[in-house]
């Protein structure tokens, strides 16, 4: 894939260094490893240095692509173990880390000046200024919270020049706690762990309100998915998109990221931007989230529902909620 | 060691003249659509403008509640609010924004900048952002708060004055990356009369309702509870080792709390950090504080507040009762007794 000619890139988001071997990375142009929420999920390079080390000697040619995910609000005694994770990742030659407070994006840009830096969804970046404060402290890039809807982020999108990751696929993060809610009395973490948080946990609420929980951070049940809606984000000039497969299973994501390609190529080919022929919504999709799909919060609704754009009769397209 | 100061909460002229009178050092509010909490406890601007001269007649401080996220275009507007407040005699804002305190800094240097709980600073690099950022306090977020008091102390030694809820809601999650509310229960309303562009109700982080959908009731594979089983936050045990920890500011929580509420729990909080050295008085105090964080805990679980600003006969009903037993605040018995009783009673009936 030649990337310099390429007119959008794809980032991939992963949780587990065990899938690491299964990933193409020959059809993403960015992988975000490794997961935030807790270090201590079973898989996490994040866990410990050694498997840290595994998992990037595991990347091999592809570094130059990779940036780790760091651990999210951490505390005071885990901060000497953060920074032998940098030294190691800047060592290493990994091109990357993706933050989560502008804190962490000081330290980086002092202390280990090789390192790129991006934020995540939890940084609070929510205007045009913060994105700037971003800047200044080096970041290049980064995923907006998902609060801001699609308006938000095209506004601070063409009143900056700054590299937005738009999510557009996956089950997304709502909310994330220091204690784990599934230990017997919510021990808090991490004085205590059996690893209960492996399994995703389906919570519901009544009414059709569900959410997933996996440790210490929350999910929504259904995937976000943007495939119906990639005419509009590219016709409003987005090109950096983000595939979540943080509690996805590693197996499904090239074939996501696969669906994702022929979509936005065929739309950029064929220089529609406003009536894809896609399948509402994609059925090879459909097997990856079970219990349906939603739109987040990029049009300004209830972030679990599903926002469709349809054709109407006078040829323009519309959102059916 | 300074005297560690009491933060109030204040949502009308009359609990801004209720707090100054127990002893509050610091008050906050906010304007109506602006500030992290329903409508009905922000007060009007004209309002806020008595509140300011009041406050100035106390020799105390105010400070104003901006700390929502909000929208790129509406930064302007915030600064335009924050304007005609510092001229009117604001001495600090309460802000979670970074871009916004970058401009307040430029633009009122002289203002004290408070981060809020929505932040989630909970490290010494995130204090070392803020204070380069030029802030004067920040507040810890309520899910380190029962950490070690080294991790407290190891903070507070940062040159950011370290504020923490003495008094306030539990949240099962880190304030301002919660959007459990507005997944579940998000509705978008325009909303002219605050001047925000759009009120996302549910949206709690950006000036919309938080449904506490963490202490509803749910179900787990066909099991039923509730992920929050701790009570509301009450640190008021915790204040001796945690003044020694270096903390200066101790916040009450509960602009939307009766009045009468607000009043006793400033009363005892003076208390207590006025007589933290005399043993027998400061355990009386923290007895007088047990009753008063139990009583409020029963009115937040029962979504009583929701009334306290209503004229609702249930609420005149309920204020009778709650009222009397207070007055000589000997609220243990009677809470435990006929009066929690009461409580849950009409608390199912909203």
């Amino acid at each position: 894939m030649d990337n310099e000619n390429k007119k959008y890139k794809v980032s991939l988001a992963i949780s587990e260094a065990e899938g690491l071997p299964r990933v193409d990375f020959d059809k993403i142009d960015l992988l975000i490893l490794g997961n935030p929420f807790c270090k201590m999920t079973p898989g996490n390079p994040l866990g410990s240095l050694e498997l840290m080390e595994k998992s990037i000697n595991l990347i091999g040619s592809h570094l130059d692509k990779t940036i780790v995910s760091l651990p999210l609000c951490p505390l005071e005694n885990e901060l000497s173990y953060i920074q032998d994770v940098l030294s190691l990742l800047s060592d290493m030659g990994v091109h990357g880390v993706e933050v989560h407070s502008p804190g962490m994006a000081m330290r980086v840009e002092t202390r280990f000046p090789k390192l790129k830096i991006y934020f995540g969804s939890f940084a609070n970046v929510y205007t045009v200024h913060c994105v700037e404060i971003m800047q200044e402290m080096g970041v290049i890039g980064g995923t907006l919270p998902y609060e801001l809807n699609i308006d938000e982020i095209e506004f601070i999108h063409k009143n900056i020049d700054f590299q937005i990751w738009l999510p557009i696929f996956g089950p997304f993060p709502i909310a994330f706690s220091q204690y784990c809610f599934f230990h017997p009395g919510q021990v808090r973490y991490p004085f205590k762990c059996d690893h209960e948080c492996s399994e995703e946990v389906l919570v519901d609420y009544g009414a059709g309100k569900k959410v997933l929980h996996k440790g210490r951070a929350i999910f929504s049940h259904r995937c976000l998915n943007m495939l119906k809606h990639l005419p509009m984000l590219l016709n409003k000039g987005f090109s950096h998109f983000r595939i979540e497969g943080l509690i996805l299973d590693v197996g499904s994501l090239n074939e996501i990221v696969d669906i994702f390609h022929e979509h936005i190529n065929k739309i950029i080919e064929t220089g529609d931007k406003t009536t894809p022929e896609i399948p509402a919504p994609d059925s090879r999709l459909s097997k990856f989230s079970p219990r349906g799909f939603c739109n987040g919060f990029y049009f300004t609704r209830r972030g679990m529902d599903y926002v469709e754009s349809v054709m109407d009769w006078d040829g323009r397209l519309r959102y059916k909620y | 060691m300074n005297k560690p100061k009491i933060l109030a909460p204040v949502s009308s002229l009359e609990m801004a003249r209720t707090v100054l009178e127990n002893g509050a050092d610091i008050v906050y509010a906010g304007v109506k659509g602006w500030s992290l909490r329903p409508n009905m406890f922000e007060v009007k601007n004209d309002e806020m403008g008595e509140i300011i001269k009041l406050v100035k007649s106390y020799n105390k401080k105010i400070f104003l509640a901006m700390n929502c996220f909000y929208r790129s275009t509406e930064i302007p507007k915030a600064i335009g609010i924050i304007k005609h407040f510092y001229s009117a005699g604001i001495d600090g804002v309460i802000t979670s924004e970074y871009g916004l305190i970058s401009l307040i800094r430029k633009k009122f240097p002289d203002l004290q900048v408070h981060v809020s709980v929505q932040t989630s600073a909970s490290s010494s690099i995130d204090m070392a952002f803020y204070k380069k950022m030029g802030v004067t306090s920040l507040v810890l977020p309520r899910d380190m708060l029962d950490l070690s008091i080294d991790n407290i102390r190891e903070l507070a030694g940062k040159g950011v004055t370290i504020e923490v809820f003495a008094v306030g809601d539990d949240s099962s999650h880190y304030d301002g990356r919660c959007m459990l509310s507005a997944y579940l229960f998000q509705k978008a309303l325009p909303d002219d009369s605050t001047g925000r562009e759009e009120l996302i109700v549910g949206n709690a982080n950006r000036c919309g309702y938080c449904y506490l959908a963490c202490k509803r009731k749910c179900s787990i594979e066909s099991k039923t509870g509730k992920l929050l089983k701790r009570g509301d936050l009450s640190l008021h045990r915790r204040i001796p080792e945690l003044i020694k920890a270096g903390v200066g500011v101790f916040k009450v929580q509960g602009r939307e709390f009766p009045l009468h509420l607000v009043g006793k729990l400033i009363a005892a909080f003076r208390g207590l950090l006025d007589n933290i050295d005399d043993p027998d008085k400061r355990s009386g105090y923290i007895s007088v504080l047990d009753d008063l964080v139990e009583l409020k805990q029963i009115i937040a679980s029962n979504h009583l507040w929701l009334l306290a600003k209503s004229q609702s006969p249930t609420w005149k009903k309920l204020r009778k009762y709650i009222e009397k037993p207070w007055d000589n605040l000997t609220t243990g018995l009677w809470l435990k007794g006929k009066g929690k009783t009461l409580i849950r009673k009409i608390g199912r009936m909203i």
